[in-house]
């Protein structure tokens, strides 16, 4: 027999006696084979630690502590929708139309805020009409037979046009001066920006890994089949992703309307590679069913300090984007290919 | 136990597009005994479980459960009326551990959050139940387990719900010597406890090891159901391949190859 047969080996009786030993759950926790933890979400870790090394090297002032500050400002923004795009791939999916929806949430935001001077007002009718075209986007892509990837397509030229009319494709400004402080100081000399993304973090790695729907965001994505013969319901947690997507997308786009002091329908759009870009370049594996938030963080700081790096190094946008690239590939395979070999050995 | 069936089916049609797969099939399962469900290959086997599971929806047809007339429109419903089903080729999800592939679809809370200590204790609690000493983590992926400790990982899915009837398409089919063994004892052992079993094998000699009763389908028609211990190997495998045997099996004219 190849497999080895552990125990007694033979085959008992059927009216065998009771199992003579018992698994002590205790036993569990220093198991060896045991799946790997928060620990093995910090694959990429190393590549961070490698990048900041190597950056550290060639220039001066990367590990100053207003550059990290600074570094994690300029990121806010895309970790904070890139906790919405991991749900999303989690599950399988691809949603194409985040920085659209960061275009229509800010938009929504500096609108209400201009026109009735209240900060609040203005981030929740942002929040809503992005978790409301996130659920509608979730619910078509979910419901019918055409893959999300078309779907989500469809969903980034119909929000970014309708924003654009709405808009009449200006932006929208002047936003209050407490709220553009918002993106530049806080507690420590730390953006509420900063904060809020770190805090958002939490609160997303908590609901993957504690609740039952993160659970079945992670059933859905690693075997769907599996899923809804299990009874999950695979269509209401698929519709659900894109909303939980449009939800952070939103408030990314307010985020960034706080950083830009005002909103346009295009200033999401050129973000989405960053924020898709993240989220693999942190191991969340695009077929679904493997990754967290804790991996994305990484993948987000990995990114932030490529570009941080790249300015220290006074390159041209041209030669960052050669070097982004080749970075991005380096990093993703040496993360590959370290998971390849665990396999083998 | 030798009241009604606690599973009973009667006149089940299906049919997937202009292709009917089922031919008015009646199946009845008792509890305390395995019934053996087989056929050759495309007999239906496969789609009557997935009837019975609610995954596909019986054209017509009755369902009974513990004598009641009882509607299963999807697997939640199944698994409410205490069937469980270990599926042929959808049994686990490989990329989860072995306690999360226990309780999927059906986890354990403490209020907001997953009660992972009390998911633990009962998976562990369930494999020593079954006497089970292959597995050594439960946290370890269901991709690294042998296709022996698999499939006892997937009976103990089944029966941590105090399920009433327990269904293993299959479970045996990609397995060796050994390990094939541990599962038919495994299978006997809960219909000792006093669970209803069906085995789906296509091995005459593990049904006839374990089973009490066998039911034979031919293209879709039930066309015997009978004691294990009325009935001869060759004449099972008669039933098997042409649908009768002497007195027993779909008579002629019948129109079971039409
Ligand atoms: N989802 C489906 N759609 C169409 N035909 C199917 C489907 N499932 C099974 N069949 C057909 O039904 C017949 C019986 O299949 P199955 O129940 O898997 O047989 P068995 O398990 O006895 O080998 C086969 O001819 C198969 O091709
Ligand atoms: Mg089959």
């Amino acid at each position: 027999m190849p497999e080895s047969v552990r125990g007694e080996g033979a085959v008992k009786a059927p009216s065998a006696a009771p199992p003579t030993r018992s698994i002590k759950p205790a036993s569990w926790l220093r198991d060896t084979a045991r799946r790997p933890g928060w620990l093995g979400d910090l694959s990429m870790l190393p590549a961070l630690v490698v990048l900041i090394a190597v950056l550290s090297v060639l220039t001066e002032g990367v590990l100053t502590p207003s550059n990290i500050i600074n570094v994690c400002s300029q990121s806010a923004v895309v970790a904070i929708a890139a906790i919405g795009a991991t749900f999303v791939i989690l599950t399988g999916g691809i949603d194409l139309s985040t920085g659209s929806v960061i275009g229509a949430g800010g938009v929504t935001a500096a609108w209400v805020i201009t026109s009735t001077g209240s900060v609040l007002a203005g981030a929740a009718a942002g929040i809503l009409a992005g978790t409301a075209i996130g659920l509608v986007v979730g619910t078509v892509a979910a419901k019918l037979p055409v893959v999300p990837f078309a779907v989500t397509l469809a969903a980034l030229y119909v929000v970014s046009g309708a924003t654009t009319l709405l808009s009449h494709g200006k932006t929208i400004a002047p936003v209050p001066a407490g709220f553009i402080e918002f993106s530049i100081d806080g507690p420590g000399g730390v953006p509420y920006s900063v904060w809020l993304a770190v805090v958002l973090y939490a609160v997303a790695q908590t609901v993957l890994t504690r609740t039952a729907w993160g659970r079945r965001v992670l059933h859905v994505g690693a075997n769907v089949e599996v899923a809804r013969i299990s009874g999950v319901h695979v269509a209401r947690t698929k519709a659900s992703v894109y909303a939980v997507a449009g939800l952070f997308s939103a408030i990314a786009g307010i985020v960034l309307t706080s950083g830009l002091a005002g909103a346009s329908a295009s200033m999401g759009g050129p973000l989405l590679l960053n924020i898709v870009g993240a989220v693999v370049l942190g191991g969340t594996s695009l077929f679904g069913g493997r990754g967290s938030l804790l991996r994305t963080a990484v993948g987000v700081l990995f990114l932030g300090f490529v570009s941080n790096g790249m300015s220290l190094l006074g390159l041209a946008s041209f030669d960052q984007q050669i070097i982004t690239g080749a970075v991005i590939f380096i990093a993703a395979s040496v993360d590959g290919i370290g998971r390849w070999s665990r396999r083998r050995s | 136990m030798s009241q009604g069936p606690v599973l009973e089916l009667r006149g089940i049609n299906k049919s997937f597009g202009a292709v009917q797969v089922l031919h008015d099939v009646a199946f009845s399962v008792y509890s305390g005994e395995v019934t053996a469900l087989v056929g050759d290959n495309g007999a239906g086997k496969s789609t009557l479980v997935k009837c019975i599971g609610g995954i596909h929806p019986i054209d017509a047809g009755d369902y009974f459960f513990e004598g009641e007339k009882v509607h299963v429109s999807g697997p939640r419903d199944a698994a409410d009326l205490g069937v469980e089903i270990v599926y042929q080729d959808l049994a686990l999800c490989d990329n989860l551990d072995i306690v999360q592939n226990m309780f999927l679809g059906r986890e354990r809370k403490s209020g907001l959050v997953l009660d992972e200590a009390t998911m633990e204790e009962m998976a562990a609690k369930t494999l020593d139940g079954l006497s089970v000493r292959t597995v050594t983590s439960l946290r370890q992926y269901v991709a690294s387990l042998s296709g022996g400790q698999r499939q006892t990982v997937a009976i103990a899915k089944a029966v941590l719900w105090n399920s009433k009837v327990v269904i293993l398409d299959e479970p045996t089919a990609a397995l060796g010597v050994a390990q094939t063994a541990q599962v038919l004892e495994l299978v006997r052992r809960l219909a000792d406890n006093g669970l209803a079993v069906v085995l789906i094998s296509h091995n005459m000699n593990d049904v006839f090891a374990v089973s009490d009763r066998i039911a034979a389908l031919y293209l879709g028609r039930m066309a015997a159901q009978v004691k294990t211990s009325e009935v001869t190997h060759s004449q099972v495998v008669e039933l098997i391949t042409a649908g009768r045997s002497g007195e027993l099996g779909i008579k002629n004219g019948n129109g079971a190859a039409s």
